[in-house]
């Protein structure tokens, strides 16, 4: 039903696709996988009108197109509708005016528009995949996992044939991810194409029929899912396919903690709008994870503590001092450094280089009579880009040339620069591709056992959440109901979640 | 219960700004609460109502449209010329002339990718030039039937004006908040990027809107030229200032996406009201420009209420 051949597109400096060519049949569910980079982004934008491919053409339903106008033309002409990572809502716009928004004239009377009717439509469309919400509230105002839930939703009113999912499940929970994937099924039950891609493999194994594998633009190769037998080596060989190196362990190994350490932070009975009275204690050196349904209080208990949220009882004490902490200044005062989950909130200067990236949150320290020494700084960015293993030709890089891993870890090297005694991190790894995650992981365990540094994290990807940490933390209803050491089952941990 | 009027109060704020301030103001002095006061508060209103229309519509994408004032001036020094040989053929210049600066002004934000700030600066100055050439000193001629119309008075109320007001309030609302087009100019200040993605063509809403802007920037000109009687070449200039003033007094986000119409009217009504009360109290000019600026201060602390708590409630009527 689709076909793409030989299809090339160019980037200033970057050749992003080289020679594509793939079939896409009705009826089927395709994994597109590969690292950050390896151009699955820019595939789907090119089947969705976002982009004109270079080189190649595309087939669609026996039509020949040397590239597709825009995205109207895709989905109204070819039937081809899409998910995309970016939000794609209207923030200012109600739910329901932003899932008919290119068909509003339709509910008209004349010129003026049947609000009443939109409601129900949308009300409908939502109540049907499980979710429902007050369809006029803005669009703005929504969670993330609901926002994206939304966006999917919108393919059940434009009824594409063939539907292009761009790693939708990265904000959603097990629960919500699950909903969706009985909802994708369905789509291939009545003949449609998916195509769905997604850094989480287990989630791509489960769901796909056919894996496609991405490296540096062009297609290292398709694995079948089909059949009962898949087993470690699969998921062995599709990670080859898109790192070209072998993976050997994936998950640093815990050091044996014998002798009890130094209590750096503990926290009785947090509460505020999103916490009922949270308590706990973090050691030197350790790494805690937060775990449970998403929205529980995870993301909110570490932003109340890193001085974004704030706070309306409770005390922190921080290496047994009481502290208070009204705003981030206040945290970075105290040794605590956030990392957000929220691309936007972790102000990244794309335009500028890597050592202004790295270094200006954390200048005033260096700064004497606001003068500071540029060759300090760019030994301090030397020493930090090597220890994080940042991939850049050079330091004076723009950041904007930099992948999405490695820009997570210059982020990460910002806050080391701030002399942290606690990090709280939000989802660091969302949206990384797999050889970065990786060195994430061990990075992580290095700042805790070397550095001393100790770790509050938000973690969603259970392989993560079970092997990263020393301790997990799982939190429910703005409380924390249950503690398990690292290693505990899969199963068992689940099960907590729900209570 | 208590929410929805709350809801409904930060709707309409700016009209009960607007009749707090009349209440005191009638109190206050006698004078205020004569007929001839508030024929002068309609007149004046008027042009700058129909200037802030257009300003309103652009601002809610996004843009800016600085050659307004401009505009308005070219309309007086068009119609200076071309009223003595036919009225209607004379209006009709008028607004083609308009939507194809408008027409123009949008070509160059969407398609050459020009700021618009620095397009329409520079429309603005090219415009001017225009009607300085066309009418280098104040005059010309001006129906007087054109007058008669658009002044025309009940007994001292002046019915045209007022109508015309209610016209741009109810119809440049529901244009707004009722149809297709009025949700697709808050999708595309909202967010540019998304909106193109579900498939709005956010290139062409912006090219109409900065039409419909210079359409009724010229309208006000026009309305400006039957007050004077004559063209004049840089008569509109001091509406540019003012349909700003009125749109961000009203509650519109300069980052459009969020605001309304019916408040930018109030808006209007309230400098209008002002200008009136001290050209009364024979004020010095310059306390009145100093006045305007305080006033628009303490309403700029709006943007921020408006922006933190998404403001959705603005647009919605």
């Amino acid at each position: 039903m689709l076909s793409l051949v030989s299809i090339s597109k160019y980037f200033p400096g970057i050749k992003a696709l080289s020679n594509v060519s793939l079939q896409l049949e009705p009826g089927k569910i395709y994994g597109l996988v590969g690292e950050n980079g390896a151009g699955k982004s820019t595939l789907l934008k090119i089947l969705m009108g976002v982009y004109k491919p270079d080189e190649g053409y595309i087939i669609v339903r026996g039509k020949k197109f040397r590239y597709i106008d825009n995205p109207y033309f895709a989905r109204k002409q070819l039937k081809i509708d899409a998910v995309f990572q970016e939000p794609c809502l209207v923030d200012n716009l109600s739910v329901a005016e932003n899932l008919y928004i290119d068909r509003l004239e339709e509910f008209g009377k004349g010129l003026l528009l049947n609000k009443r009717l939109i409601e129900k439509e949308s009300e409908k469309v939502l109540k049907n995949i499980g979710e429902a919400i007050n369809v006029n509230q803005p669009a703005g105002s929504l969670r993330i996992d609901v926002k994206k839930i939304v966006e999917f939703s919108r393919l059940f009113i434009t009824n594409p044939d063939i539907i292009l999912l761009d790693e939708i499940t990265a904000p959603l929970d097990m629960t919500k991810v699950k909903r969706l994937f009985t909802l994708i099924r369905n789509f291939k039950e009545s003949g449609k194409t998916v195509v769905f891609v997604s850094h989480r493999l287990g989630e791509v194994f489960e769901i796909s029929d056919e894996i496609i594998v991405l490296r540096d633009g062009k297609v290292a190769g398709t694995v079948s899912n089909e059949g009962a037998i898949q087993g470690s080596n699969m998921r062995e060989k599709v990670i080859k396919m898109m790192s070209g190196v072998e993976i050997g362990l994936v998950f640093p190994e815990k050091k044996k903690i014998e002798k009890p350490q130094k209590l750096i932070l503990r926290v009785k009975g947090l509460s505020n709008e999103y916490l009922k009275g949270v308590d706990l204690d973090l050691h030197e050196g350790e790494i805690v994870a937060l775990a449970g349904l998403s929205g529980h209080g995870q993301s909110m208990l570490i932003r109340t503590l890193a001085g974004l949220v704030p706070k309306r009882k409770g005390e922190v004490y921080i290496e047994g001092n009481l502290v208070d902490i009204r705003s981030p200044k206040d945290a970075v005062k105290n040794g605590l450094l956030y990392l957000s989950d929220k691309k936007e909130e972790e102000e990244l200067w794309l335009h500028h280089n890597l050592i202004f990236n790295i270094c200006y949150p954390s200048v005033k320290e260096r700064s004497t009579l606001s003068f500071v020494k540029t060759s300090v700084e760019r030994r301090l960015s030397k020493e930090i880009t090597l220890k994080l293993r940042i991939q850049t030709p050079s330091l004076a890089q723009p950041l904007m040339n930099l992948s999405g891993g490695n820009r997570q870890k210059v982020v990460l090297g910002r806050k080391l620069l701030c002399r942290p005694k606690i990090l709280l991190l939000d989802q660091p790894t969302m949206g990384i591709d797999l050889s970065t995650k990786k060195e994430v992981y061990f990075l992580i365990r290095r700042l805790a056992s070397e550095e001393r540094i100790s770790i509050l994290t938000v973690l969603s990807d259970l392989p993560e959440i079970i092997n990263i940490p020393d301790r997990i933390l799982v939190m429910r209803g703005g409380v924390i109901v249950k503690q398990f050491p690292a290693g505990v089952d899969e199963d068992v941990l689940l099960d907590s979640y729900f209570g | 219960m208590k929410a929805r009027a709350l809801r409904l109060l930060s709707n309409w704020f700016l009209w009960i700004f607007l009749l707090i301030f009349w209440a005191i103001c009638s109190i206050l002095s006698p004078f205020f609460r004569t007929l001839s006061n508030f024929s002068a508060i309609f007149l004046s209103a008027t042009p700058i109502a129909l200037v802030a229309l257009g300003q309103t519509y652009v601002v809610l994408t996004g843009e800016f449209d600085l050659s307004v004032g401009a505009i308005a001036s070219l309309a007086t020094a068009v119609a200076s010329v071309t009223m003595e040989f036919n009225l209607v053929l004379a209006i009709v210049t008028v607004l083609v002339a308009a939507m194809a600066i408008g027409l123009v002004n949008g070509f160059s934000v969407t398609k050459f990718r020009l700021p618009s700030f620095i397009a329409t600066l520079a429309m603005m100055f090219v415009i001017t030039g225009i009607a300085l050439v066309i009418r280098p000193s104040p005059g010309g001629y001006i129906s007087e039937a054109f007058q008669k119309i658009m002044l025309l008075d009940l007994q001292g109320f002046p019915i045209t004006a007022f109508l015309i007001l209610v016209f741009l309030g109810v119809f440049g609302e529901l244009l707004l908040q009722g149809t297709s087009f009025g949700r697709h100019i808050y999708a595309t200040g909202g967010k540019t990027q998304a909106a193109n993605l579900m498939g709005i063509n956010t290139d062409r809403i912006k090219t109409i809107v900065f039409m419909i802007s210079a359409v009724s920037a010229a309208v006000g000109g026009l309305f400006v030229a039957a007050r004077y009687g004559s063209g004049n070449a840089v008569a509109g200039a001091p509406y540019l200032f003012d349909s700003f003033t009125a749109v961000f007094m009203g509650g519109t986000l300069v980052t459009g996406g969020i605001g309304n119409y019916k408040n930018t009217l109030a808006a209007a009504l309230v400098i209008s009201s002002l200008t009136t009360i001290l050209q009364f109290m024979q004020v010095n000019i310059w306390y009145q420009y100093v006045i305007k600026g305080l006033l628009l201060l303490s309403v700029a602390g709006n943007q921020l209420l408006i922006a933190r708590r998404g403001g959705y409630r603005f647009e919605r009527g």
